[in-house]
């Protein structure tokens, strides 16, 4: 997806548990087809809170350690990190202002 | 604005689409830069495209009727605006008549004011968006049904020109006002949830256990091969469906009555936003192309 960064097994500690922002991570899968559907909210709120929010996507494939350590039962799943903790999570297909709200009190609760 | 020979082409890929050549429109997991060369190719708005995908998906026969409908010239972004509108204020099916907080009509109403100066050329900043989709998220409800109609005005909360998918956004949070009357009307609760969450199990062990016995029965007269699999791998999904039909029929619950209100609101759903939007097309202009290039 073009903006989004990839996280991995090897980086999510540091990329995400250790952020000072808050983090946007998008659970994902090459043969899903919601979470293709959904790439585009995806790169749209990066464009959106870019400074105020880092988001990243996750391949639950790639990266079954993770996976497991997260419960993430079905893709497309988002998690909202804020330093360290998970305090938003959303499964499926769901509109941009929906992420955004969630995204807009991480922000607020992390200044 | 689409122009007479950019209509007269995309009707041309639709027929094409129809015949041999099947599809080759943008679709729900079409990349953003495709969907934007398409609607530049075309004279189309993307956020016009975007809506097109949600609710025509892979229909040739909208994909014909809306283009047909257009007359040469139209402003397709102003037609999503006016759909936005047309989903927000219509009396019967509109979400805002399924809303009686006034905090959360006035915030919706702010949204649809902020989408028509937009569409008129007013330049509205990302704070203006931001501020009106947190207006609604803030303004508290505990009735399910509202709260989804508002998600359904704050989905539209964005600048098509950056963001063109989020007028077919709307989609979702209008399901979920759906689902939500459904859940209103049949009392559901946690108690129900959970009985019928059991009943699925056992609906599904139920189909499992009636093609575990067909396979079993076939593979002792079965002969070997890649084919025989495939057809093996057939005939268990129709035995499972047949095991799962049978104990339902044997079985009849109440429980079952959400999910099968749920589908038929699907269905309502769509066919509603296609007549909008057919609506909206409507009251541009008779349809007819024109000769002249607007």
């Amino acid at each position: 997806m073009a903006n989004v960064e990839a996280a991995t097994d090897d980086t999510f500690e540091e990329k995400v548990l250790n952020a000072k922002t808050p983090v946007l991570v998008d659970f994902t899968a090459e043969w899903c087809g919601p979470c293709k559907a959904m790439a585009p909210a995806i790169e749209d709120l990066a464009r959106e809170y870019e400074g105020e929010v880092a988001i990243y996507l996750l391949d639950i494939d790639a990266n079954p350690k993770t996976r497991h350590a997260q419960g993430i039962m079905g893709v497309p799943t988002f998690l909202i990190f804020n330093h360290g903790e998970v305090t938003g999570r959303f499964t499926g297909s769901m509109s941009r202002s929906k992420l955004a709200a969630a995204l807009e009190s991480a922000i607020e609760e992390s200044k | 604005m689409i122009a007479f020979t950019a209509k007269k082409a995309l009707l041309d890929r639709i027929a094409k689409a129809e015949g041999e050549e099947g599809w080759t429109l943008p679709a729900f997991s079409t990349p953003p830069a495709d969907i934007a060369a398409f609607s530049l190719e075309y004279g189309l708005h993307p956020a016009f495209v975007n809506l097109l995908i949600a609710i025509g998906g892979i229909d040739l026969g909208f994909w014909r009727q809306v283009i047909e409908g257009l007359p040469s010239g139209a402003d397709s972004r102003l037609l999503v605006t006016r759909w936005i509108g047309w989903l927000w204020t219509d009396p019967e099916h509109g979400l805002r008549s399924k809303i009686a907080d006034e905090k959360l009509k006035a915030g919706g109403d702010l949204i649809l004011d902020l989408q028509e100066r937009a569409a008129s050329g007013e330049d509205i900043s990302k704070s203006q968006w931001r501020s009106a989709r947190s207006a609604l998220a803030n303004a508290a409800t505990s009735d399910e049904v509202e709260t989804a109609a508002a998600a359904g005005a704050a989905a539209a909360g964005w600048d098509l020109e950056s963001v063109p998918g989020a007028a077919a956004d709307m989609i979702y949070a209008w399901k979920g006002t759906f689902f939500a009357e459904i859940d209103r009307d049949l009392g559901w609760n946690d108690e129900k949830e959970a009985a019928a969450n059991q009943r699925r199990e056992k609906i599904h062990s139920a189909g499992l256990a009636y093609a575990d016995s067909d396979a079993a029965r076939s593979e002792a007269s079965a002969a070997e091969g890649a084919a025989k699999d495939e057809a093996s791998m057939a005939r268990y999904r129709e035995q499972y469906q047949k095991g799962v039909q049978d104990y339902v029929a044997a079985n009849p619950s109440d429980l079952d009555r959400r999910d099968e209100l749920r589908n038929a609101s699907y269905l309502e759903m769509y066919r509603l936003g296609r007549e909008g939007l057919l609506r909206q097309i409507g009251q541009l202009g008779d349809g007819r192309p024109e000769s002249a290039v607007a």
